[in-house]
């Protein structure tokens, strides 16, 4: 690794600690909006749910269970490994760092992968709301209004999730460039944050949508 | 917080616990449990989103700021909950 | 009398570097300075201001006859409309935060600068984003819903650009939650030493808890919008009933966000009128803890009162008796801060600047606003004055009496510090009496047209409100004057005033110990607060 020059601290700030705990508090102040922004979405699952709960019951059961457990255990080792990242960076154990940092990109990836596989399948069943949408059975409104909240839900979700993918990669390639440095953790740290975020906003999106429905 | 405590990497511990509670949720879902399904699936649930925030995201080693930072959304939200749902809870009810 | 325009003789040599000393378009355009983002926002506020107020002056002059002549139905509800946007999300909610708040916060706290410089710029540039996009919305039609968006009309029947106009806004709440984030974080971690959380100037206190309600509301409104806007271009329900949704689920989201955002457009101005009063009384804050609590409870508060907007939709009575009884409570804190203001007056060394009188007409008409809401939050009363024009001359009260005036207070006061200059004190004397007694004229018959029926929106009416009408319009002509009046005299200020000094008002603070205008840094060293604030000597 290259000798980094001097900690660089921005100039609004007196130190490198202030400049840690203030990024550090900005982040956090930022995923308290980000969990208002999802919370809107996860009270109108609520509100519904608990309006009509035969419907969402009877339209849950027709998402893939297996793809949506498969996902979850996915984001969950992504999100440990890139904790191990960060620590590896600390340690400016950069071959390992980049090395934990690919796996996690391949398993965001492949979460899309399988999110991406699972659209089209309901696009085929014709789950998908609007013209094309198609199911039989009572209460036809209502599935389609599960099907609605379900689509917008996963696909914002899947929209944060590819940013943090570009976060990652972007890690991923200043680290690769030798970018290991001390003032640099603090960095790396947040970006673990948000990724972790992510995957806290898929372990209540899972359940809620996959979990609950009448079973087959 | 640059001391030592926090530099701790996330334990595999922690990480097979949050799988077996995704198991967890996911068993109780198929059981024949009534309404108690709907309770213990979303406690596992909120069993993982605890260790997730405690321990990956690390706020067991931070200051009170961030515990603040992080349980004002939960409260919010709580907040954005629960008068909704004085609402729609209290909309059968009649005189 | 006339009046000799020359320019007070000041070499741009002599006067010492400052924040404003570097030219070109892109020292302005790049900077990262709190101050001259300030300054950036304060302009692009005044340019919203002016296209709101054309608006409401084409609705006043629409209505003073009865079967409004001047403009169509359908115009009428898209003038409304582009008011109640402009008004809300482009100006009063940046104005004290974004203007005030951006330019003193960090001087306030003795910082060099806030948190994230980078990001309040990028705030900056997503409200100017976002207002473009309303403007060119307007260009091509405008929107006819209301500032409120209600669905199902919003998100399926409305006939008019729906979809843009909600896309300026959620641009903008971006701008919103990262000056809120800022201000938060700034707050924390940027207190110079000696600043604790109770040494503490109640301006920065208002601005935290403004900046709680900016980041914990705003993103709810985002997906709210979101929603509406994908019901509109998908055609499938979420909240239209006709497709299995809840129109009153909508109203909930809104109003999370829309009541405590009433408070973004008054705490900052409390905040100001404390610092005016104190200023202006040479006297310490009455009851220093409880203003500054009262912020945070306000704050707070306002987040559990939203269903008082609904109490005639098909809200359950329960709710609504509920959510009645909180909306009284947020009168206490409310009700702390008036007494507070009013006793710091008491015995206390008084000045009537302009300032001062920005301040004192604050407090009366913000206590009549308050006043009328209290009426509102009643569950009874409301079912009789609900969206009639009593409702808007209570909010007006709150939003124009209330906030307007702080503003307006809070750029006089500061004004010197900005700008390095004086502006014209007899004259602003002036213009303040006539912005308060236009105001008055304006908007005291809607409260009388309101009880008597008149509901709001409408674009004709029958011929017995019309003399209430006569004279609301009537005020809001003199109400412009007032507005004007600043706008001349403040521009004519900046090269024609007398230099101000570092300390023009004999005031205490930060701010007040550094040149005027400020050099780039605020500082030249971090500074060090030894005594309360507020340490006027104690009468």
């Amino acid at each position: 690794m290259r000798e980094s020059p001097a900690i660089h601290v921005e100039e609004q700030f007196d130190d490198l600690s202030q400049q840690r705990e203030s990024s550090s508090l900005g982040m956090w102040v930022f995923l308290a909006t980000e969990l208002m922004f999802f919370g809107g979405l996860f009270l109108a699952f609520a509100v519904y749910r608990f309006s009509y709960p035969k419907a969402f019951m009877e339209a849950a059961s027709h998402l893939n269970l297996v793809a949506g457990s498969v996902n979850t255990f996915v984001l969950l080792t992504s999100s440990f490994l890139f904790s191990l990242a960060i620590s590896a960076f600390r340690d400016g154990r950069k071959t390992r760092t980049l090395l934990l940092l690919g796996v996690t990109l391949f398993l965001g990836v492949l979460f899309l992968g399988i999110k991406g596989f699972e659209y089209y399948d309901e696009w085929r069943k014709g789950f998908l709301p609007g013209p094309a949408f198609h199911f039989q059975g009572p209460d036809y409104l209502h599935v389609q209004l599960f099907f609605v909240l379900y689509f917008i839900t996963t696909g914002l979700h899947a929209l944060h999730l590819f940013i943090g993918l570009g976060v990652i990669a972007v890690f991923f390639f200043l680290v690769a460039r030798s970018w290991v440095r001390k003032d640099r953790e603090v960095a790396i740290e947040i970006g673990g944050l948000y990724w972790h975020f992510v995957d806290f906003i898929w372990i209540f999106v899972f359940p809620l949508y996959y979990l609950l429905g009448g079973g087959r | 917080m640059t001391d030592q405590t926090s530099r701790r990497p996330a334990s595999f511990r922690t990480y097979l616990g949050l799988t077996c509670l995704l198991g967890a949720a996911i068993v109780f879902s198929r059981l024949p449990l009534g309404p108690l399904r709907v309770l213990l699936v979303l406690l596992a649930s909120s069993a993982q989103g605890w260790f997730m925030v405690v321990s990956f995201m690390r706020v067991r080693w931070q200051s009170h700021l961030i515990w603040l930072a992080a349980g004002a959304g939960l409260l919010w939200l709580g907040i954005l909950f629960s008068l909704t749902f004085t609402d729609y809870l209290s909309r059968a009810w009649t005189w | 009398m006339s009046v000799v325009f020359q320019a007070v003789e000041v070499d741009p040599r002599d006067t010492p570097e400052n924040y404003l000393s570097e030219g070109g378009i892109f020292s302005w355009l790049f900077t990262t300075d709190h101050k001259r983002i300030g300054l950036l926002y304060l302009f692009s506020i005044i340019g919203f201001f002016a296209m709101g107020a054309v608006a409401a002056l084409m609705m006043r002059l629409n209505l003073l006859t009865p079967r409004g002549d001047l403009v169509q139905a359908e115009t009428y509800n898209r003038l409304f409309t582009l008011h109640g946007v402009l008004m809300v999300w482009f100006f009063l909610i940046p104005s004290i935060p974004s203007v005030l708040g951006n330019f003193m916060l960090p001087i306030l706290i003795g910082a060099r600068d806030l948190a994230f410089p980078k990001l309040n710029l990028l705030s900056w540039y997503l409200f100017m984003a976002g207002g473009a996009v309303v403007l060119y919305a307007v260009l091509i039609g405008g929107a006819d819903t209301g500032w409120t968006f209600y669905t199902p009309y919003s998100s399926t029947y409305a006939n008019s650009h729906v979809v843009l106009m909600a896309t300026g806004v959620f641009i903008s709440g971006f701008s919103s939650i990262l000056t809120g984030l800022n201000f938060i974080v700034t707050t924390h971690q940027m207190r110079a030493p000696g600043v604790t959380w109770f040494n503490l100037r109640l301006f920065v206190w208002s601005n935290y808890a403004t900046s709680l309600i900016l980041v914990l509301a705003t993103p709810v409104l985002a997906i709210t919008l979101f929603l509406m806007a994908l019901e509109r271009i998908w055609k499938v329900g979420v909240f239209n009933p006709a497709l299995g949704g809840d129109p009153l689920l909508f109203q909930h989201l809104f109003w999370f966000y829309s009541h405590p955002a009433v408070y973004v457009m008054i705490l900052p101005g409390m905040g100001v009128v404390s610092e005016l009063i104190a200023a202006y009384s040479q006297k310490r804050v009455f009851g220093y803890k409880f203003v500054a609590f009262a912020s945070i409870a306000i704050a707070v508060l306002g987040f559990l009162v939203w269903g008082h907007h609904m109490f005639v939709s098909s809200e359950s009575v329960y709710a609504g008796l509920t959510f009645s009884i909180l909306s009284f409570l947020v009168a206490v804190p409310s009700a702390i801060k008036v007494f507070n203001w009013t006793a710091t007056l008491r015995k206390g060394n008084l000045r009537l600047d302009t300032p001062m009188l920005y301040a004192l007409g604050f407090i009366g008409l913000f206590a009549a606003g308050g006043m009328t809401g209290l009426m509102l939050a009643a569950l009874g009363l409301d079912m009789h004055v609900h969206d009639t024009y009593f409702v808007v001359a209570h909010f007006h009260y709150i939003m124009v009496g209330g906030m307007v005036l702080a503003f307006m207070g809070g750029l006089h006061y500061w004004w010197p510090k900005i700008t390095g200059r004086l502006y014209p004190e007899f004259i602003a004397k002036i213009a303040a009496v006539v912005t308060f007694l236009g105001f008055n004229l304006t908007f005291f018959p809607q409260f009388i047209l309101g009880y008597l029926g008149m509901p709001r929106r409408y674009h004709a009416y029958p011929e017995q409100f019309q003399v209430y009408h006569v004279f609301s319009t009537a005020g809001a002509t003199i109400l412009g004057v007032g507005y004007l009046l600043p706008l001349c005299y403040l521009l004519w200020s900046c090269r024609y005033g007398k230099p101000a000094g570092p300390n023009p008002w004999g005031a205490k603070g930060f701010e007040w110990e550094i040149p005027s205008p400020p050099p780039k840094h605020n500082f030249a060293e971090t500074p060090t607060q030894t005594e309360p604030p507020y340490a006027y000597p104690v009468r």
